[in-house]
């Protein structure tokens, strides 16, 4: 600590901080526009200047590190001279458009300019203008706005982790931009907006919606990721503007990921805003009465010969109230595991509760991890920022899959295996750790072999070396392994791994919300808190071959979203009721029989449980649209109804006092670690004919709200299937050709994008509707050749096309 | 785009010369190189600069507009640069601009419709002591004068 | 042609009327590579160059004049494996600054002498030659010297069998004249765009790729080797005391023999001008800018009775700069000439900082304006107030070296700018007289 004087006053601060860092912790005003405590120090904008004694000239806070003895001014009259000149400079050149500028009213340069600034300027010289980009639908510019804090450029460059803005030119002519008009494509673009000090950059779905002083503010948690992002919904007159993070340290910092920003847009468009019930095939809007009526005599008919598919981005209330309905009713088919695709995971790891098993930050403090089987930049943006900070730190961060990612860290090891090779590989890894260890090779792992896995046996071994021979290291199960047909043995080898390397092991849940689901009993073999309950079938099972005769969605969309989306079609036709609670219409709904609209997330309150174990609770921002109601409310009324017992709730605080304590029982805690999955067996690798179907997501199409969001769905495009250069070459197809894909459910026609990161033998083909038809998300996929397939012209972004 | 052999020997040449991690070390001499072969930078050409040094395209951008010597936008045969800052303007520079205008019939910054010859306006190109200096390809002409203009645009193609 | 007196002994630009003085045997028969061969071969400690050049005065010659044994010594020991770089300031772009062109031209050996002495003074394994884009002649010979060296067994491993390594590159700029700037510099080396960094740390700490580094400019670099052979006493005694040694002076604009001279420190003024065949045309002279833009200009009555030395120049209001002498006639319009000089300012802000990039073209608009006739009286105030507000705020010393010529024009030519606002237009240009050589006198 050292001793410091700011305006006469003595301090004790710590040494080697920045005044700023040091002024910002006592509350003392400095202002500022370059610096953030989240980017690196700039001391361009010059605006934090303060006086220093014994220097000639003021100095900027912000690159002036703290020593002891150190005098400083930050209001004496040499101060308030330095910021009153720094003002008259940035405004010379800045436009006075304020009433028509976005940024009105929590713009930093209007605020400074008040306190700091000059009523009249006596520049009379001409003014610049600055001509602006198309950045793509998220983002608006107004470039002569800028004034050049570089803010954005270092986001993108130190935290987006890929710069794409930078400033070209030089001296007045400087321009912040992409240069050439290219879409911003960071999945964290949109955090560039808020850290624009002025209207340069603002949000363009947000463009001219709403006047800041106008809003009022709603604090919420995102649905869509384990992280649990901290963020508010602003709304006017009951109308969702925006959604903006708020800052908490421990989950998000100051950022949020463009899913969780612009998703909002979903609340205004494609909603059912009233009841409907099908009358022969055509749908009717009906009164609530009426289809209550329809669903309650649906489901006394059916009875306990009933299946529940629930979202894992529901809340904790919603997904208690639901298995306690289905369970009441007699029934035993429930799940929120759409895309599992491993019907035997129950068996083999009973308890598969996606616990990240450490904190969030303490992600950030791992000198050595793996993630298999994910792509943590976009299916948890922050929590691969966590990981980004590591690496930055020096730890050595490896990936191993199906396919390379585009990433935006650099790992340590990026090893892809072959193409049905995931168990083999996760076994060579855990078999070089073993060896590495020195304690001899388990059983099981004898016959591991990195080579028939198609890795190099020397990187193998350098990745082990980098999980054991770290303080603290982690073995982290990413969102594509855990659907993979193969899940349970490769959660247990990931553990065995982990277990052998002396390193935490975790998952990398795949929902807002996938913790909850587990543990308020939202799986077939597993009640509340894991109470024991009579055992029913999983979603694989269920929405596919063997189904119900009543079948309940609750805010999901199986038929895009099921491991096998052309069987789940199949079950919706066989079953006699379906009764979809859902917040937009899908192609699930438009299936059912009865369709009860529900409140989407910013007009709901509830709970999730995040992925490192943390209830975080959160109130409604706007009433629901047209007739929709909260999905607890729906489905109390049907539970009461139905004579399901213990089912008068009045609020959802009393549901969300038996989902807490169902948390509770299943050890769902802050940092927890997972439940141990069951010993590890002789992994195989899985074959079949043509290209093997790799189903990671795109993170703009992998929830049902999220495909609502029309600015997220325009910078989406289109769902494209990503092969090898050598696949393609080998049956004539080139970059952006529109190519017929038959899958084991039928056939897709998708564009072509051509990615070294995707090894021969592979398809990476995301789940989601255009790819639907095909059938099961990991199935075997055969391209059409040239002849039969091709279109022969470049595919336009045009949906109606497939 | 693929960069040209000599663009790419030359990249190569300069990566020696910087520790095998920094390979952003190279990018000026990687812009003089693809100039020097290709006449200007287009966007095809710092995309490939970017790619060949393993950089995001932005960074090849920033250093391309950063500096003055590169040109992005087609430039004539020769490149005729004068300088005008204060030595070559104490001792008549506007009397050699004014000559090269009238001799090539264009402006600052334009080049010449038979696309010969770009005139450019530069800041001081360090030969203070033979002003007013004339910039042409690699040679510079120093001592300047409006019929020095004549006869040295008459040595050229 | 300028003829030395005989005791001016010329120790950068020494051999520069020879034949082909640019070449290995030229400068070997000049007595090369014996000072590098006095330190590896000799023995001589890091501590003891160090402490022959701050026995020498020798004090940095791009312009900042920082004591060059000084800074050196602030280099941090080399730890095991880790490079240190010494980087040469061969950007030579103030206005007015030809020097290192010519020692780059006719002594390139010397520098890279220099350097090799430098480099192992501080710890240095790897050195920059960082020379404008503009420069192809200089480059050319710096790079055959250094080819040459490397075949003699002057660069590479194990110099002199000492254990010693040295390796010495060139990175080659691209035309922007805040390259110059020390720290900019660095960036530049790195490949980024030329912004200077602000400081601390230290190049000395943070530099090349955020390794310890020292930047010297190529006359200082050069000057080293007679240092080291001839003891620091005697370069120290061949300026003042506080200005040791020889300093080349470009002298530029309105005298006959406009060229390099190098002369002893505090050589008065008005025989430098003399050695350069005094102001052309037996015009009377107005005013210099003595060491290039980025100093005031001084008016000819104060600069005739001071000597070229940083202490002098210093009391004259003005700075020794690099050395660049700028000679202003009578028939100068000194607004005008501000004019070009905030016209190049302007050009050359990276815009990296607030006041200097948003400053300098309002200094060059307003100026612009006064010159074209526009002005307007309070405009002068508007200036000189701009520039205070420019002054102290920036993050490298571009923003005083802009303000500087407004400045000092402003307060030794305030009526020249007032009968352009009075006159809405230049006088001078009106009588035919600005900036027109009458004739040429052969």
């Amino acid at each position: 600590m050292a001793q410091i004087f700011i305006n006469g006053e003595a301090h004790e601060v710590p040494e080697g901080q920045m005044l700023i860092e040091a002024t910002d912790a006592l509350g003392i005003d400095v202002p500022r526009f370059c610096y953030h405590r989240g980017l690196s120090v700039a001391a361009n904008c010059r605006m934090c200047l303060v006086e220093v004694a014994n220097r000639k000239t003021p100095a900027p806070a912000c690159a002036t590190p703290v020593s002891e003895g150190m005098e400083v001014q930050t209001h004496s009259e040499g101060a308030l001279e330095a910021r009153r000149a720094i003002m008259e400079f940035l405004l010379i050149n800045h436009p006075l458009d304020c009433p028509i500028c976005d940024q009105g009213g929590e713009c930093d340069l209007q605020d400074f300019a008040l306190a700091h600034g000059s009523g009249h300027s006596r520049y009379r010289e001409p003014k610049r203008a600055v001509a602006d980009e198309d950045l793509g639908p998220l983002i608006e510019t107004e470039m002569t706005r800028c004034i050049h804090c570089t803010r954005c450029v270092r986001f993108g460059e130190e935290v987006g982790g890929y710069a794409e803005l930078g400033a070209t030119f030089r001296g007045e002519e400087m321009e912040i931009g992409t240069y050439v008009g290219r879409t911003v494509e960071s999945e964290l673009s949109g955090n560039m907006i808020d850290l624009c000090p002025v209207g340069a950059l603002t949000s363009k779905p947000y463009r001219y919606k709403a006047r800041v002083w106008e809003m009022r503010h709603h604090p919420t948690i995102c649905p869509h990721c384990p992280v649990g992002c901290n963020m508010k919904v602003e709304e006017v007159d009951d109308e969702v503007k925006r959604v903006l993070p708020v800052t908490n340290d421990a989950i998000n910092e100051d950022w949020i990921c463009d899913k969780g920003r612009y998703s909002y847009e979903a609340v205004h468009h494609d909603r059912v805003a009233e009841p409907h019930i099908k009358v022969g095939d055509r749908w009717r809007a009906v009164s609530w009465e009426t289809a209550f009526n329809a669903a309650l005599k649906g489901l006394r008919s059916v009875g306990s010969d009933l299946a529940a598919a629930v979202a894992p981005t529901a809340t904790v209330e919603e997904q208690w109230l639901t298995q306690h309905l289905v369970r009441g009713l007699g029934a035993t088919d429930i799940d929120h595991r759409l895309g599992l695709a491993d019907p035997d995971l129950d068996a083999g790891v009973a308890n598969a509760t996606p616990l990240l098993g450490q904190r969030l930050v303490d992600l950030e403090a791992l000198d050595g991890a793996l993630v298999i089987g994910g792509n943590p930049r976009k299916d948890q943006p922050l929590a691969n920022h966590r990981l980004r900070k590591a690496v930055a730190r020096g730890a050595r961060v490896s990936a191993l899959g199906p396919v390379r990612y585009p990433r935006n860290l650099d790992h340590f090891r990026d090893l892809v295996h072959g193409p049905g090779q995931a168990a083999p590989a996760v076994a060579a890894v855990a078999k070089a750790v073993a060896e590495a260890g020195g304690a001899g090779v388990p059983a099981n792992l004898q016959g591991a072999d990195a080579e028939e896995a198609g890795l190099d046996p020397r990187e193998v071994q350098e990745l082990a070396d980098s999980l054991i021979h770290g303080r603290q290291t982690s073995v982290l199960v990413g969102t594509l392994a855990q659907e993979d047909p193969q899940a349970g043995e490769l959660i247990r080898l990931a553990h065995q791994a982990a277990r052998l390397a002396g390193a935490a092991f975790g998952y990398l849940a795949a929902y807002g919300n996938s913790v909850g689901a587990w543990a308020t009993g939202c799986v077939p073999h597993r009640g509340p808190g894991g109470d024991p309950v009579r055992e029913g079938r999983p979603a694989a099972a269920f929405l596919a071959s063997d189904p119900r005769r009543g079948i309940l969605t609750l805010g999901c969309d199986p038929l895009v979203e099921a491991a096998d989306p052309v069987a789940a079609q199949a079950a919706f036709e066989a079953a006699e009721l379906h009764v979809a609670i859902t917040s937009h219409w899908s192609a699930t709904a438009r299936a059912a029989d009865v369709v009860l609209p529900m409140a989407a997330y910013p007009e709901n309150e509830g709970a999730y449980a995040s992925g490192e174990g943390r209830l975080q609770a959160f109130g409604p921002a706007a009433s629901p649209v047209g007739e929709a109601r909260p999905a607890w409310k729906i489905l109390r009324v049907l539970a009461h109804t139905l004579g399901v017992p213990e089912s008068e709730f009045v609020e959802v605080g009393e549901i969300r006092e038996r989902a807490e304590a169902a948390l509770t029982r299943a050890g769902i805690a802050l940092g927890a670690s997972p439940p141990e999955p069951g010993p590890a067996l002789e992994a195989e690798p899985r074959s079949g004919p043509g290209l093997l179907r790799v189903p990671a997501r795109h993170i703009y199409h992998d929830d049902l709200f999220v495909r609502r969001a029309p600015a997220l769905q325009e910078q989406f495009g289109r769902l494209t299937a990503t092969i090898s250069p050598e696949d393609a070459a080998e049956r004539g197809v080139d970059e952006g050709d529109a190519v017929r894909f038959e899958g084991p459910g039928g056939s897709a026609r998708l564009p072509v994008h051509l990615d070294g990161g995707v090894p021969p033998g592979v398809a990476w083909i995301p789940a989601g509707e255009d790819a639907a038809s095909l059938g099961p998300a990991f199935g075997w996929v055969r391209l059409s050749d040239r002849a039969a397939g091709r279109t022969g012209e470049a595919v336009t972004a045009d949906p109606s096309e497939a | 785009m693929e960069l040209p052999e000599p663009v790419t020997r030359r990249i190569d040449q300069a990566r020696t010369r910087y520790p095998a991690e920094e390979p952003r070390a190279a990018v000026i001499e990687a812009l003089h190189a693809a100039q020097d072969e290709l006449g200007w930078l287009d966007q095809p050409t710092l995309d490939a600069v970017a790619d060949y040094l393993g950089l995001e395209p932005i960074k090849v951008y920033e250093a391309a507009t950063f500096y003055d010597m590169f040109n992005r936008e087609p430039v004539g045969r020769h490149h005729v640069r004068v300088c005008t800052n204060i030595s070559c303007w104490l001792c008549d520079s506007d009397a050699v601009t004014d000559r090269l205008r009238e001799r090539l019939g264009i402006d600052f910054g334009e080049t010449t419709s038979d696309g010969r010859f770009t005139l450019t306006e530069v800041e001081c190109l360090g030969a203070c002591g033979g002003a007013p200096v004339i910039w042409i390809g690699r040679s510079y002409y120093e001592n300047a004068t409006p019929e020095r203009v004549e006869e040295i645009l008459d040595g050229l193609e | 042609m300028p003829s030395y007196p005989d005791d001016y002994e010329l120790v950068t630009l020494a051999g520069a009327f020879e034949e082909e003085p640019h070449t290995l045997q030229a400068y070997l028969d000049r007595g090369g590579y014996t000072a590098v061969a006095k330190v590896l071969e000799g023995g001589m400690a890091r501590d003891e160059v160090i402490a022959e050049v701050k026995a020498s005065g020798l004090r940095g010659r791009g312009g900042a004049g920082f004591p060059t044994g000084l800074k050196w010594s602030f280099m941090p020991p080399a730890e095991g494996g880790q490079p240190q770089y010494l980087a040469c300031n061969a950007d030579e772009a103030e206005p007015g600054t030809f020097k290192d062109r010519d020692i780059m031209r006719y002594n390139p050996h010397q520098l890279v002498e220099g350097m090799i002495i430098g480099g192992y003074a501080i710890g240095a394994t790897v050195g920059y030659i960082y020379i404008r884009g503009e420069f192809w002649e200089p480059y050319v010979r710096v790079q055959r010297a250094i080819d040459e060296a490397y075949a003699a067994g002057y660069l590479g491993r194990d110099l002199f069998d000492s254990g010693v390594d040295f390796d010495l590159h060139i990175h080659r700029g691209a035309g922007a004249y805040i390259a110059g700037e020390e720290t900019a510099m660095l960036e530049s080396i790195e490949g980024k765009k030329a912004l200077p960094r602000f400081k601390p740390p230290f190049p000395a700490n943070y530099g090349i790729f955020g390794r310890p580094t020292t930047v010297n400019n190529v006359e200082t670099l050069a000057s080293v080797p007679p240092i080291i052979n001839r003891g620091g006493q005697w370069f120290l005694e061949l300026g003042t005391p506080k200005s040791g040694g020889t300093k080349i002076f470009s002298v530029s604009g309105h005298v006959a023999w406009p060229g390099n001279y190098e002369v002893p420190m505090g050589t008065p003024f008005a025989e430098l001008l003399e050695l350069a065949g005094g102001v052309r045309d037996g015009n009377r002279l107005k005013a210099v800018i003595p060491g290039g833009p980025s100093v005031p200009m001084v008016p000819a009555e104060t600069i005739l009775e001071t000597r070229l030395d940083y202490e002098a120049l210093g009391e004259a209001g003005t700075m020794l700069g690099a050395g660049s002498v700028i000679v202003m006639d009578e028939t100068t319009c000194i607004v005008r000439a501000v004019e070009r000089l905030a016209k190049f300012f302007f050009h050359e802000s990276c815009g990296q900082c607030t006041p200097c990039r948003e400053g300098s073209g309002w200094l060059h608009r307003v100026i612009h304006r006064i010159e074209n006739g526009a002005g307007r009286l309070e405009d002068l105030d508007t200036l000189l107030h701009v520039g205070s507000r420019i002054e102290g705020h920036t993050i490298c010393a571009f923003g005083e070296a802009e303000v500087a010529p407004v400045a000092s024009s402003i307060e030794h030519f305030r009526e020249e700018y007032e009968a352009h606002i009075h006159g809405k237009g230049c006088p001078m240009a009106a009588s035919g007289r600005v900036s027109r050589r009458v004739a040429e006198a052969g």
